[in-house]
Parts: C-alpha cells; structure tokens; sequence
C-alpha cells in the first residue's frame, strides 16, 4: 500500500510537471530552450525522413517497375490476340470481297458455286471440300471467271484438282480477238503453258487473244477464260495451227477458288 | 534501463520521420503490463515531452496522456484476471484509441483508426520482447522477507 501510494505521489508529480510544461509552452516560455534543442533535432529528423523518402521512392520505383513488366506481359498478349483476331478479321474480309467479286462475275442465280480453301498445291491441287460438301467429280473450279481445273479424286473432305495446264485436260476451246475467232482444244503442258491445238489455219488467232472454253464438256458452262495467247505457232505443211496459252491466274496465288455444282 | 531508453528514443525519431506506427506507446504500455514499476511514469513522462518535441505539440501535452495511460494499467495489471499475456490487445486497443481520442481533443489533430489494425498485431511480439527483456536481462532485487523475532 505503501508502494502504491509513493508510487500515485510520483504520478501527480509527473502529471503537475507536466502541466506546468504545457502551460509555459502554451505561453512561449519555452522557446528558447526548445529553439536550442531543435537545432540538434532538426538535422536528425531531416536525415531520417529524408533517407525514409528515398527508401520509399526506391521501394515504390521497384513495385512499379513490377506492376509495369506485368502489365507488358498483359498487353503484349492482348496484342498477340488483337493481332490474330485482326488476321482472322482480314481473311474474313478477302473472303467476303472474292465471294462477292465471284458473284458479280458469275450470275449465282446460274452458277451455285461452293467456296473452297486450297489445301495444296502438287500437281493436282487439293481443296478443303469433298463429298460431305456436295462436290463430284470433274467439276469445274473457277476463279472469277477463270477456269483453273477440275475435280479428281474426291473423298469425303478433301478434293483434288486437275489443272487446266495438267496433260490430262482436254478441253474445247475459243479465241477471240479483235480480229477474229478461232475454235481449238486445249492441251495442258507441264508447266504453267496450255496448247491450242487443232486451230485451222484459216481460222484468226493472234498474240494476246483471250482462250475462252466452248461448253462442249458436261460440266464446264461456256464462255470461262482459260487464259491468254502468248505465242502462235504457224507451219504450212501442217493441217492445223497451234498457239501457247497462259493462264491469267496461277493457283498458287490465291486463298480461295470457287466450285461450280 | 540504459538500452531500453536508447530505443525508445531511437523509436521516436523513427516514428516522427516515417513510421505510421505509435512504437513508443506500444513500448509503454507493453512494459507497463510487464512490470509495475515507478520507473513506467519517468518513462511515460520523458517520451511524452520527447514525442511532443518532436511532434511539435505543446510540451507535456503527451505526457499527460502516457502518464494517465500507465496510471490505468499499472492500477488494472493489480488484478489477478488481466495476469494473461492475451490481455496486453484489448489494454493496448484502448490506449491506442485513449491516445487518439485525447491528442483530438487536446491538440486538434484528426483521429487516424486506419492503423490501429497493425498496431494491435505489433503489440503481441513487442510485449513478448519486453517480457523477455525484463525477465531475462534485468536484474531486479532480492525480495527480503520480514522475519518476525
């Protein structure tokens, strides 16, 4: 009890003193004291929140360093997928524009005509449709109004394509220029030139001539272009004349081809 | 008492310059609940003005406040139920929030409760440290008992 009640006189002691403090603060009693003490606080208080301060920003300038390789990593793969949804945005588009020019150059109320994706190019050319698509055989497989072959070979998914410069076609065929017209058939070369063959001699054929097909064969309508005269070969011991045709278009070039049902 | 004195001062420095964190008080309190002891007022007394100084507060305005603190809990650790060290978080919740609600109504100053969270999860080692200290590092003196003739 003793303890408690020294201990209680030391407390209101403290507590006086301590109001007594304030009071002479409050007043300004004490400012000459605290200005002297303050000039040796000062420079310490200053260093520590000054060397807190670099701290921090070295602290702050690593979380954001961090928050900033994240938030790369987070663009860089938004972009990767913008990139490709653009890719797949801009295959949509071409697809849509060759659909549309197909039909503008082909009448689709007399063509049906079944787009399709070129798998492959060997020497038969392979398509992404096959039998579950509709497709047969010998179809003819046109680009705008271009012929470029026809069907072969068709499994349930895929199909291959014959060439209008394969040796295997055959198929009959016009000229016309301005200066005439002249019927032939046309003979794939291996390579990328087609033959004119059997063009009579009084018949006009000239360097630059559109070779359209005549429609003789089931499946292939008239008036496709099957390419262009580059060279006409003339002899006057021979019955009939022949001309080298170039495609206008090489399959390799294009993404999409059209199939006439 | 040299060491511990050393750190509390160290501790308001620190405090004043960047640390959100009443360090002092915590100290104050933690040993108050440890060992009741005159030597807890000196204590409360001189780090109040420090901390004021320091603060720019009105000298003694702080000490005030600890002196009263330490009051209270050197009265309340007389009762045998608050002997469990769990008690030293609600004890240090109402210091910290007694220190708070005074320093707004002596001084003004707004009542910040954001870090009283981290506070009340520092108080639990910085008791075990003074604990330790003061049991294993203090020499304290022989208890004589009377002897009747």
């Amino acid at each position: 009890m003793k303890i408690i009640l020294l201990d209680f006189k030391l407390f209101i002691i403290l507590i006086i003193s301590s109001i007594l403090l304030f009071i002479f603060d409050n007043f300004g009693l004490l400012n000459f004291p605290k200005s002297l003490l303050q000039s040796l606080t000062i420079p310490v208080q200053y260093g520590l929140y000054k060397n807190s301060t670099n701290f921090k920003k070295q602290f702050t300038f690593i979380i954001e360093a961090r928050k900033a390789a994240l938030e790369n990593n987070a663009l860089k793969q938004q972009l990767a997928l913008i990139s490709a949804e653009n890719a797949t945005l801009q295959k949509k588009i071409k697809d849509t524009e060759d659909l549309v020019d197909q039909y503008n150059k082909l009448n689709p109320q007399t063509f049906d005509l079944l787009p399709a994706r070129v798998l492959g190019v060997e020497r038969y050319v392979i398509l992404d449709k096959g039998l579950n698509d509709g497709v047969k055989e010998s179809q003819a497989v046109v680009y705008k109004d271009n012929y470029l072959g026809q069907t072969k070979n068709v499994t349930p998914k895929t199909s291959q394509v014959v060439l209008a410069t394969d040796p295997e076609s055959k198929i009959a065929v016009f000229s016309q220029g301005s200066y005439g017209r002249a019927k032939g058939i046309l003979i794939g070369q291996f390579g990328s030139e087609m033959l004119m063959d059997k063009i009579l001699h009084e018949e006009v054929v000239n360097v630059g001539d559109l070779v359209y097909s005549e429609g003789t064969e089931g499946k292939l309508p008239k008036g496709l272009v099957m390419g262009k005269v580059i060279q006409v070969m003339e002899r006057q011991n021979e019955i009939f004349k022949q001309a080298k045709v170039e495609p206008i278009f090489k399959l390799i070039d294009l993404d999409t081809v059209f199939l006439i049902k | 008492m040299i060491p511990l004195i050393f750190i509390l001062i160290l501790f308001s420095f620190l405090q004043e310059a960047f640390l959100p964190f009443n360090l002092v008080l915590l100290i104050l309190v933690s040993r108050a609940f440890v060992v009741t002891e005159k030597e807890n007022y000196y204590l409360a007394f001189i780090f109040g003005l420090v901390l004021s100084f320091l603060a720019g507060y009105p000298l003694g305005s702080l000490s005030i406040i600890y002196l009263i603190l330490v009051l209270i809990i050197q009265i309340f650790r007389r009762f045998q139920f608050v002997t469990h060290p769990a008690v030293v978080i609600p004890v240090a919740v109402v210091s910290l929030l007694a220190d708070q609600l005074a320093r707004s109504l002596m001084l003004g100053s707004n009542i910040d409760l954001s870090q009283i969270p981290i506070q009340i999860i520092l108080v639990i080692p910085i008791y075990f440290v003074v604990l330790l200290w003061e049991e294993r590092f203090i020499v304290h003196k022989d208890i004589k008992l009377k002897v009747n003739k």
